[in-house]
C-alpha cells in the first residue's frame, strides 16, 4: 500500500473515532445532574432567570436534538460559545493553543534528547554507575508527584535563588510586539526582538524541566532496553570486529535500529506531556489550554469542556498517525497497512 | 506460572537477589500497615481544628508540624494512607476486572463482538486519560467516589487490550483446542483454560497501576477535581499547602513524600513481579 492511501485510510478511520469521542463527551457531560444554568445564574437567581438561561443555552431541548445541533455546529467548525468567557470556544482555544504547543513541544524535544542520550549511555555502560544512577532517576521520575516537583523547583530557583522567573510566559517589562504564530520563541526571532526571546526562554526553563522530568525517564528506560537488544546482535559485533569506531557503531548502526520501538512511545509520550501540562500550567500560571481546561471544568462550562476534549483527542490521534508514518521513514522495511 | 514447591523456592531465592524488589515490597507492606492501623497510630483527630497552633514546625508533639488550620499534619498524612491505598487498589482491581472480562470476551469470541469492544476502546484511547478523567469527575461533581469512577472509566480499556492480546494467542494453542474438542463449554474454557494463563501479565499491570492510580487520584485532588477538603487525601493536603511552600516547606513536603514513597513501592514491586512472572520481558525495565 502506498503511503498516500495509508494516510487517507487512517484519516477516514480517525473521523469515525472522533465522532465516537464527540458522542462520549456529549453524553457524559449532558446526562449527569450538574446544571450549568444554575451554576451560571448563581445561588440567588430567580427561577425565571434560570429558565431563560436554560432556554438561551439550548438546555430545554430534548437530549438527542441537542446532540444533533451540536454535531452540525462542530462540522462547521463552531464549537459553541463558552458559558463562562462568553466568547466563541474555538477562538478561546486558538488563542491558548500556541502557549501549550510551545511548552509541550519544547518539553518533548528536551525529553527525547536527554532520554535517548541517557538510554544509549546506560546501555553502553550497562551495570556501571552511570546505568545505576539513571535507573534510580528513572524510577524516581515515574513515581514523583509532578506538582510537588514543580513546587520544589519554584521554591529553589525562584524564591530562594532568584535565578529564574516563577511563572508566566514572558516578563512584564518585555512583550511580543507582533503576534504572528503565537509561539513566543518564533515570534521574537521573526521580529528580531532578542530581549523578548531571552525572556521567553528563561520563562520556559522551569516549566519544561518539570514537565519533561517524568517523560525523560520513560524514554530512557525504553531506549536502554532496545539498545541492549540491538547491541547484542551479530552485525554490531561484525562492525566492531572490522575496526569501525565504537562511537560510530553505537550511534549509527545500533541507535537507528533501537529507535524504531522507541518511536511507538513517542506518540504516547506527547499525550503524557499534554496531561502533565495540566498541572504544570496551573503551577506556573502558564496561559495555555490546560489552564483553560481546569477553569472551564471548575465552572462546568460544557461547550468549553467538549471543545477542549475534542481538540485534545484530535491532537492526540494526529500525533499517533505521525508516529506511524515516521516508522516507515526510519525503517524502510516496514510496509504501511 | 508457579506451580511446584521447588519452583516456589527458586522464585523466593531469585527475589532475595533483587534488593529493589524487597525495598519496594517492604514499603508497600509498611504503608498498608499504617493504613490499616491509622486510627491507632494517629495521635490526633485528623479533622480537629486548633487555629491558635497553626503552621507549627515539626516537633515532638506534632511530628510533621501543623497545617494552616492547626490540624496535626502527621495524623492527616496517616489517614491519607488509608484513602490513597483504597483509591489505588479499587481503581486497579475494578478496571482490571471490567477490562479483563471484556478483553477476554473480545479475544475469545472474536468477530463482531471483538470489533465492537475494541472500537469502543479506541475511542477511549483517543483521549489523554487525565483530561478525560478531569472532565468526568468535574461533570459528576468532584468527590472521592467520582474520582474513582472517572479513573475506572478511563483505565479499563488498557486491560481490555492487554487481556485480548493474551487470549488471541492462547485461543489457538493445542490444549485449548483439545478442551474444545472434548466438549468443554465456552465458559469453562474461558475461565479454566484461558484466564489462568492470561493472568500473570494482568497481575503485573495491576501492581504497576495501583501506583499510577494513586498518583493520578492525587493529581486530581491537587487540581480540585478529586477528594474535597477537609478530607485528608494527600493530593488535597498538598494543594492546600502549596501557598505555604515558601515559609513552611515541610507542610506540602510531607504528604508529597508519602505519595512518592507509596508509588515508588508499587513500581518496584511491579517491576520485580514482571521479571519473575513474565520471563520474556526480563531485562526490559530492570537489570537482567
Amino acid at each position: 500500500m502506498s503511503i498516500f492511501s495509508f494516510i487517507v485510510r487512517r484519516l477516514t478511520f480517525q473521523l469515525f473515532v472522533l465522532f465516537g469521542v464527540l458522542t462520549i463527551t456529549f453524553f457524559i457531560s449532558h446526562i449527569i445532574p450538574g446544571d450549568p444554568a444554575l451554576l451560571l445564574a448563581g445561588p440567588k437567581a430567580s427561577p425565571e432567570i434560570i429558565a431563560k438561561l436554560r432556554k438561551d443555552l439550548g438546555l430545554d431541548q430534548p437530549l438527542f436534538r441537542q446532540f444533533v445541533i451540536y454535531v452540525s455546529h462542530v462540522a462547521r467548525g463552531d464549537l459553541g460559545t463558552s458559558v463562562f468567557t462568553r466568547r466563541s470556544v474555538a477562538q478561546d482555544i486558538v488563542e491558548r493553543f500556541p502557549a501549550t504547543f510551545e511548552l509541550v513541544t519544547v518539553a518533548m524535544f528536551v525529553a527525547s534528547l536527554l532520554g535517548i542520550l541517557g538510554g544509549v549511555l546506560s546501555a553502553v555502560y550497562k551495570d556501571r554507575w552511570v546505568d545505576h544512577l539513571f535507573r534510580l532517576l528513572g524510577i524516581a521520575g515515574s513515581s514523583m508527584p509532578i506538582f510537588w516537583f514543580g513546587l520544589i523547583m519554584i521554591y529553589l530557583f525562584y524564591t530562594r535563588l532568584g535565578w529564574l522567573p516563577g511563572g508566566g510566559r514572558i516578563s512584564m517589562y518585555t512583550s511580543i510586539s507582533q503576534k504572528i504564530t503565537g509561539l513566543y520563541l518564533v515570534d521574537a526571532l521573526l521580529t528580531g526582538d532578542f530581549a523578548a526571546f531571552k525572556s521567553a526562554i528563561l520563562h520556559l526553563i522551569l516549566p519544561v524541566i518539570v514537565l519533561s522530568f517524568a517523560t525523560v525517564s520513560s524514554i530512557l528506560r525504553l531506549v536502554r532496553a532496545c539498545m541492549l537488544e540491538v547491541l547484542s546482535q551479530d552485525y554490531i559485533r561484525v562492525a566492531l570486529a572490522k575496526g569501525l569506531h565504537e562511537r560510530r557503531v553505537v550511534f549509527i548502526h545500533a541507535l537507528r535500529n533501537a529507535l524504531i520501538p522507541a518511536l511507538t512511545v513517542l506518540g504516547v509520550t506527547y499525550a503524557e506531556l499534554l496531561q502533565g501540562a495540566v498541572i504544570t500550567e496551573s503551577l506556573f500560571a502558564w496561559p495555555g489550554m490546560a489552564r483553560y481546561a481546569v477553569s472551564s471544568m471548575t465552572y462546568l462550562d460544557y461547550p468549553a469542556i467538549m471543545g477542549l476534549t475534542l481538540i485534545s483527542a484530535v491532537v492526540y490521534t494526529f500525533m499517533n498517525l505521525v508516529v506511524d508514518i515516521l516508522y516507515g521513514v526510519i525503517d524502510p522495511r516496514i510496509r504501511y497497512d | 506460572m508457579i506451580s511446584t514447591i521447588p519452583q516456589l523456592f527458586k522464585t523466593f531465592q531469585w527475589l532475595v537477589q533483587r534488593p529493589l524488589f524487597l525495598v519496594g515490597g517492604a514499603t508497600v507492606v509498611t504503608i498498608s500497615v499504617i493504613a490499616v492501623l491509622a486510627p491507632i497510630i494517629a495521635p490526633y483527630d485528623p479533622l480537629k481544628i486548633d487555629v491558635i497552633k497553626r503552621l507549627q514546625p515539626p516537633s515532638l508533639q506534632h511530628f510533621m508540624g501543623t497545617d494552616h488550620l492547626g490540624r496535626d499534619l502527621f495524623s492527616r498524612v496517616i489517614f491519607g494512607a488509608r484513602i490513597s491505598l483504597m483509591v489505588g487498589v479499587t481503581i486497579a482491581f475494578t478496571s482490571s476486572a471490567l477490562g479483563g472480562a471484556l478483553g477476554l470476551l473480545a479475544g475469545y469470541f472474536g468477530k463482531w463482538l471483538d470489533n465492537i469492544i475494541m472500537r469502543i476502546c479506541d475511542m477511549f484511547f483517543a483521549f489523554p486519560p487525565l483530561i478525560l478523567a478531569m472532565a468526568i469527575a468535574a461533570s459528576l461533581g468532584p468527590s472521592l467516589q467520582n474520582t474513582m469512577l472517572a479513573l475506572v472509566i478511563v483505565w479499563w480499556p488498557r486491560y481490555a487490550r492487554l487481556a485480548r492480546s493474551q487470549v488471541l494467542v492462547l485461543r489457538e494453542l493445542d490444549y485449548v483446542q483439545a478442551a474444545k474438542a472434548s466438549g468443554a463449554g465456552h465458559l469453562r474454557i474461558m475461565l479454566k483454560h484461558v484466564l489462568p494463563n492470561a493472568f500473570s501479565p494482568i497481575l503485573v499491570q495491576v501492581t504497576l497501576d495501583i501506583g499510577q492510580a494513586i498518583l493520578m487520584a492525587a493529581s486530581l485532588g491537587f487540581l480540585g477535581f478529586g477528594a474535597q477538603p477537609p478530607t485528608p487525601e494527600w493530593g488535597v493536603i498538598a494543594s492546600e499547602a502549596r501557598i505555604y511552600m515558601r515559609d513552611q516547606w515541610w507542610y506540602p513536603t510531607f504528604p508529597s513524600v508519602m505519595i512518592l514513597l507509596t508509588v515508588l513501592g508499587f513500581n518496584l514491586v511491579g517491576d520485580g513481579l514482571r521479571d519473575v512472572l513474565d520471563p520474556r520481558q526480563r531485562g526490559r525495565l530492570s537489570k537482567s
